[in-house]
């Protein structure tokens, strides 16, 4: 034991040495395996701190109190011990029936007997004028309960219902600030102070009110309050439950700081832990970046070891066994590896807190709490990082110590004939990754084992690119000189360019896989794509006003907006759904079952009637698309189906007279024409035969045509101030693009591409000094040089490109099947095969494109000029 | 090196009359060495006369008496030739004193005197390595070796001029008490570099 | 001697490195011709200026002062574009060691200069095998660098050097890696080829080396300060100097 300890000290000792005399290649490597952890201690490092726990938000979820105690809504609630996840079931038990209100307060009260309650009132308001809304926290904040809830960093808190606390970001937009009087809520406020609440992070963008309960900036009756419980003793999990089954929804501070354990706790929420999707996706994601690094340092090891073969044939000479040369080339692996990840640890630690303070400022939604270091992933990624540096060392060590010792003291150049890498175990992994990505991968869900297979795809492909880098290397003697010079070096020099190679053709072949599958995803969007009236044509919803809406709208842009009614009822505790329900269900493309209106109505949402068909609606004659939806007498039958307080559904049925007629509201360029409803009536056959009618959405008037920018400005702020969650909605196909995200994959790519073509090119052209020197003799042209480099990239880059786009094919299709195949309520019919759809021209860029950056990138960063003195023997 | 030698070393060959190993022996030594007839058979007088050689018989028709090699005769040549030379060490080497004299003398330019001497020695060696050539084409090894004696011997010579020459002018370096002479090779300093 | 066309002509060249106080005298005022069929050796210490005299003649470097030219061409004033296009055509370069690329064959290495210029293939391929034979080496025209001796190595450099229209050899210590029959035989082959119509310059150290050249310039200091001549005559040769060292 002493003896290898002794030994690996010595090596250790060399290898520093060796480390900072190589400073170029050590940095190179460093970075390599520096970048990756870095960015791995940052982004959990943010993660941890911007993922506030219910623990950190306690102060300001309780303030003082013992628990927190909300309204759920209905039902019975079951929840995370922290609050923080959970869901109202439908079952009936809380409230006060038939109201949907909240049970007074004396049932907590009577849960946590003995403490004093502290209503606290949260909600939103919209501010005229504006579409945006606005978070208010309505509360006693002279109540010592509430200390601690909102938080003043300028000013003070309000002491009347006139004065107000607002963000930053609220302040900003209102350009006020302390002192300043702003309208709100229908009255003069005045700003005392700038804060924020219910938050530890600080989000400075937010923006939120905070007020007395007297500034009645919100609707009393909306829901109850939730109320601060103040009593000496801690609130229970047995008492959260209790409360739960009422229909509340309870933070407790007990219960958040000494979670139950997992047998007490619902078991809904019990098996949340140890996602196993998550955990096979970063398996994933760390195998890649693994990869990544080892094959782009194995390079760099490669040359450094061919520098050092003098030296480390002397200490073969002077007794050093094989092991003790491995040992020597691996010891600088851990010097660089380690030190490198430990100082890109602790700079990720240092930068966190820049970041943290300088994202908020950038983004509207981002905050976070206490800074926060998990250093168990920290600790991870060092080792990780270290590992690969290790990793990457483990074949140019092995080789060198396996070296002709007097061939390279006599100064014979013993060329390490390298060997073909070990194509036998490649086809294995290739066929073993095949075969999972299409069994497991073409089943649904089945995306996972796509990946997991395109890894062993890709790892296949590693061990075979020697062997094919030989191939292409007997082809050489066709090329021009440059290029065959570039693919000679490529084939003789394989320890320094398979790995690199391999490097950009693993990134390219999981760029080409994900392109593949997400274009395929997104072609597949774009084909199930339903026009929901002709492109053009603008329709305003609003659920709660919208006749009101509409005349605001029509007022505002001079373009009628005419609404419509619609079978059903969407008003709380009186719900009903209405639908046709003779006929047979046949395919059809629209968002109603039951229109009611008038022929005037229709005509302004495109439905042209025969005077004969609209006599008919007027006289309560009901009229449909085609004659598939009439029952075999000619009518039609409309279900009503009003829901009672307790979920039970009861169904009556209205048998209507019924004409065909033409519902279209006109052509659309992709999949079947909509109609304006599957059937319709009119309002006074609506009230005849008892059916609720709600009106939510209303058209800008067909003969209008297309309106204008501005008068779409100008009626979405007037709908708006009617009510806030009106919005305007114009058809105009399908509009989202995959542009960005096939730009960020070519990106993502090009930068793998560019990265390792350039890293091997140098490493390349460093080795190459002599030849140049040599060509500069015979009498090449000064560029030669660049042009040489260039050819170098060329192969590099092309090479590996190709390879990655050959490799990441079929894991591209494959992963079609899970995404694509699973098409419910698709024109086709479901279960239609795979949706393919190949962005050609990004692969395209990244095999030719990207090369072609990286060759002119090597041309330029390459100095031209050939060395011009012959320098010595090495 | 002798004629004694020379010509017991070709009577061991097969016995031979005195013309026809003065023909022999320029032959062999290429022409460097042109001997007359009359130093062969003052030799071969001694020879006889010392129990190495003996008539091989009685003169021809033409009077020429064969001489061959005595018993004692044969040990002798074997001896010679298993004996190392000894090294030539003749004190009365001309340039050597003169260098040497001429290192101590004032108003000597002993760097130009050395040049002067690796010049003509120089000079010497390219005859020397053209008659090389002529004998490579012709394939007459012994010639050649015989050549290359001459040839290592003027290039030791110009070797040493070398070493006189860096020895002087470091002496004079050091004497002048000034910076070295500048005999850096750029080339090789910005190739390192 | 006869009338020959001269293919290197040095005049008044000086070459000085760096200025101020680290100024080093390289090269002064040296004048140099050589004509075709003419081999010419350069002898001199370390640090005479061997080295940047052969850099300046084959426009590897530029002098500070004189003229050189290549064939009647100025080398002085041209670009260094002009001057690689120069090498290409008219100069052949043989170093010590590290002659020839790795990654190609002899032949290619051989035709490297032709095809530099643009030379068809085909073409450069034929001149290269004539020049290979021309050094015996036509047989391993396809072999690469490190599967020859370095013999047959700088046999293939001196191929490449005078390979197609190129005339001018410059040799840098071209025997320094070889033992010392195999550096005979490659100035054997070298002074062969110049024999066979063209010029070399040749660079050493080795007065046995240097003999083998029609002409020495000694150097001392970037000062050409003697030039010998081999005799014509043989004969005088050995009246002159022979029996004396044997």
């Amino acid at each position: 034991m002493s003896r290898i300890g002794s030994s690996w000290r010595a090596s250790l000792r060399i290898a520093r040495r060796d480390v900072v005399r190589a400073k170029g290649r050590s940095t190179l490597v460093a970075v390599m395996v520096g970048t990756p952890v870095l960015l791995a201690v940052m982004l959990t490092t943010l993660v941890a701190t911007g993922d506030v726990s219910a623990e950190e938000n306690l102060p300001v979820t309780l303030g003082q109190a013992q628990a927190r105690v909300s309204w759920g809504g209905g039902g019975a609630v079951l929840q995370s011990p922290d609050g923080e996840s959970g869901m109202t079931t439908d079952e009936m038990r809380g409230g006060v029936p038939g109201t949907g209100e909240p049970p007074p307060s004396d049932e907590i009260a009577a849960v946590v007997p003995g403490s004093r309650l502290v209503p606290v009132r949260t909600g939103w308001i919209a501010l005229q004028g504006r579409p945006d809304a606005v978070d208010v926290l309505e509360a006693d904040l002279d109540d010592p309960a509430t200390d601690g809830l909102a938080t003043v960093t300028e000013g003070r808190l309000p002491e009347s219902g006139d004065e107000i606390v607002v963000s930053l970001g609220l302040a900003r937009d209102l350009d006020a600030g302390v002192g300043d009087t702003v309208q709100l809520g229908g009255a003069s406020r005045e700003v005392v102070g700038i804060g924020s609440y219910e938050t530890v992070a600080p989000t400075p963008r937010r923006r939120s009110v905070v007020a007395l309960p007297a500034a009645a900036l919100l609707d009393a009756d909306d829901g109850g309050p939730d109320y601060l419980v103040m009593r000496d003793d801690p609130v229970s999990w047995d008492d959260v439950k209790e409360l739960n089954a009422l229909g509340f929804w309870v933070t407790s501070r007990d219960v958040v700081e000494n979670p139950p354990p997992t047998s007490q706790q619902y078991d809904e929420f019990t098996s949340w832990e140890g996602d196993d999707g998550t955990r096979t996706v970063l398996v994933i994601v760390v195998t890649a970046v693994v990869l990544q690094v080892v094959l782009l340092a194995g390079p760099a090891f490669a040359v450094g070891v061919r520098r050092q073969r003098r030296d480390l044939a002397l200490l073969a000479a002077s007794g050093g066994a094989p092991a003790d040369v491995r040992r020597v080339v691996l010891a600088q692996a851990i010097v660089v590896g380690f030190g490198a990840c430990l100082l890109a640890a602790g700079l990720g630690i240092a930068l966190s807190p820049v970041v943290i303070e300088l994202l908020p400022r950038w983004f509207d939604d981002i905050g976070f709490g206490p800074f926060e270091i998990i250093w168990q992933p920290v600790v991870a990624a060092v080792a990780l990082g270290t590992a690969s540096a290790v990793l990457a060392a483990l074949v140019p060590a092995r080789q060198v110590a396996k070296q002709d010792v007097a061939a390279v003291l006599a100064g014979r150049s013993g060329v390490v004939r390298t060997r073909n890498g070990w194509p036998v175990v490649g086809v294995l992994l290739i066929a073993a990754g095949l075969g999972v990505c299409f069994t497991a991968g073409t089943q649904p869900g089945g995306e996972n084992a796509v990946a997991a297979g395109t890894i062993g795809v890709v790892l296949g492909a590693v061990f075979l690119t020697p062997l094919l880098i030989g191939l292409v290397g007997r082809i050489g003697g066709m090329l021009p000189l440059p290029l065959r010079l570039a693919v000679r070096d490529t084939a003789r020099q394989r320890a320094r360019s398979a790995p690199a190679i391999a490097a950009v053709m693993a990134t390219v072949a999981g760029i080409t896989a994900l392109a593949i599958a997400s274009s395929s995803d997104f072609e597949q969007s774009r084909r199930l794509y339903e026009y929901l009236t002709p492109p053009g044509v603008t329709t305003l919803s609003a659920p709660q006003a919208v006749e009101e809406s509409a005349a605001a709208a029509s007022e505002a842009s001079g373009v009628d907006f005419v609404p419509i009614g619609e079978g059903g009822s969407t008003v709380q505790d009186a719900y009903a759904y209405v639908s046709l329900e003779s006929g047979d269900e046949d395919m059809w493309s629209g968002y109603r079952e039951i229109a009611v209106a008038t022929p005037e109505t229709l005509a302004a949402w495109g439905v042209e009637l025969t005077p004969d068909q609209a006599a008919a609606l007027r006289e309560g004659t009901a009229l449909v698309g085609n004659d598939a939806r009439l029952t075999a007498d000619g009518r039609v039958t409309i279900g009503v189906h009003p829901e009672s307080l307790d979920g039970s559904v009861e169904g009556t049925t209205a048998e209507l007279d019924a004409v065909v007629a033409d519902l279209g509201l006109g052509e659309v360029p992709q999949g079947r024409e909509p109609e304006v409803a599957r059937a319709v009536i009119s309002p006074e056959a609506a009230r005849a035969h008892g059916i609720p009618v709600s009106t939510t959405t209303a058209i800008a008037d067909r003969s209008a045509g297309k309106l204008t920018a501005e008068q779409l400005a100008a009626a979405k702020a007037a709908a708006k101030d009617v009510e806030v969650d009106a919005s305007l909605r114009t058809e105009r196909g399908f509009q989202e693009t995959f542009t960005l995200q096939l730009l960020l994959l070519v990106g993502a790519g090009g930068l793998a591409v560019l990265f390792g073509t350039l890293t091997a090119t140098g490493l390349a052209l460093a080795d190459a000094r002599a030849d140049l020197a040599t060509l500069a003799a015979v009498g090449a042209a000064p560029r030669t040089r660049r042009v040489v480099a260039a050819s170098q990239a060329a192969v590099l880059g092309v090479l590996g490109a190709l390879l990655g786009v050959a490799v990441g094919f079929a894991p591209g299709l494959a992963a079609t099947w899970p995404l694509t195949s699973d098409r419910w309520g698709s024109l086709e019919g479901a279960d239609g095969g795979p949706i393919v759809d190949i962005p050609w021209g990004v692969l395209a860029a990244i095999v030719f494109v990207v090369p072609l950056v990286a060759v002119l990138a090597s041309a330029v960063f390459t100095r031209g000029k050939l060395p011009l003195t012959r320098r010595l023997a090495q | 090196m002798s004629i004694r030698q020379g010509l017991l070393a070709l009577l061991s060959e097969q016995p031979m009359y005195g013309a026809q190993l003065r023909s022999e022996f320029e032959r062999r030594t290429g022409g460097t060495w042109p001997l007359n007839v009359g130093q062969v058979y003052t030799t071969l007088g001694r020879l006889q006369r010392d129990g190495l050689v003996e008539a091989a018989g009685d003169a021809d028709d033409e009077g020429r008496i064969t001489y061959g090699l005595t018993e004692a005769g044969r040990g002798e040549v074997a001896t010679w030739f298993t004996t190392t030379v000894d090294r030539e060490s003749d004190p009365r080497d001309e340039l050597t004193i003169k260098l040497a004299l001429g290192v101590t003398l004032p108003g000597v330019d002993i760097v130009a005197i050395i040049q002067a001497q690796r010049a003509a020695t120089v000079a010497h060696l390219q005859d020397l390595t053209r008659l090389k050539r002529d004998a490579l084409a012709g394939g007459d090894l012994p010639w050649e070796l015989v050549l290359e004696r001459s040839i290592f011997t003027a290039e030791a010579q110009v070797r040493w001029l070398d070493h006189v020459e860096s020895r002087v002018r470091r002496a004079a370096a050091a004497a002048s008490a000034t910076v070295p002479v500048a005999d850096v090779d750029h080339e090789m300093q910005e190739s390192r570099a | 001697m006869t009338e020959r066309h001269v293919l290197l002509e040095m005049r008044g060249v000086s070459r000085v490195h760096g200025h101020g106080p680290t100024e080093v005298r390289a090269l002064s005022g040296v004048d140099l011709r050589v004509a075709e069929g003419e081999l010419v050796a350069v002898m001199g210490q370390s640090g005479s200026g061997k080295s940047t005299l052969l850099n300046l003649a084959g426009g590897l470097d530029t002098p500070t002062a004189g003229e050189v030219e290549v064939e009647g061409a100025a080398l002085t004033g041209r670009s260094v574009a002009g001057r690689a296009a120069l090498r290409r055509r008219s100069i052949g370069y043989v170093f010590q060691d590290l002659n020839l690329i790795p990654t190609l064959t002899a032949a290619e290495n051989v035709s490297l200069p032709l095809e530099l210029d643009g030379v068809r293939r085909s073409k450069a391929r034929k001149d290269a095998i004539h020049s290979l034979a021309d050094v015996a080496m036509a047989d391993l025209a396809d072999r690469f660098p490190d599967e020859m001796s370095g013999g047959q190595q700088q046999r293939v450099a001196i191929a490449r050097a005078l390979v197609g229209p190129r005339r001018l050899l410059l040799a840098d210590e071209p025997t320094g890696a070889l033992d010392s029959e195999t550096g005979e035989a490659i100035l054997a082959v070298l002074r062969k080829r110049v024999d066979r119509g063209a010029a070399g310059l040749l660079v050493t150290h080795e007065a046995r080396h240097a003999a083998w050249a029609d002409r020495v310039v000694f150097l001392r200091d970037g000062v050409v300060v003697d030039t010998t001549d081999a005799s014509s005559d043989t004969s005088a040769a050995l009246a002159a100097g022979g029996p004396r060292h044997l």
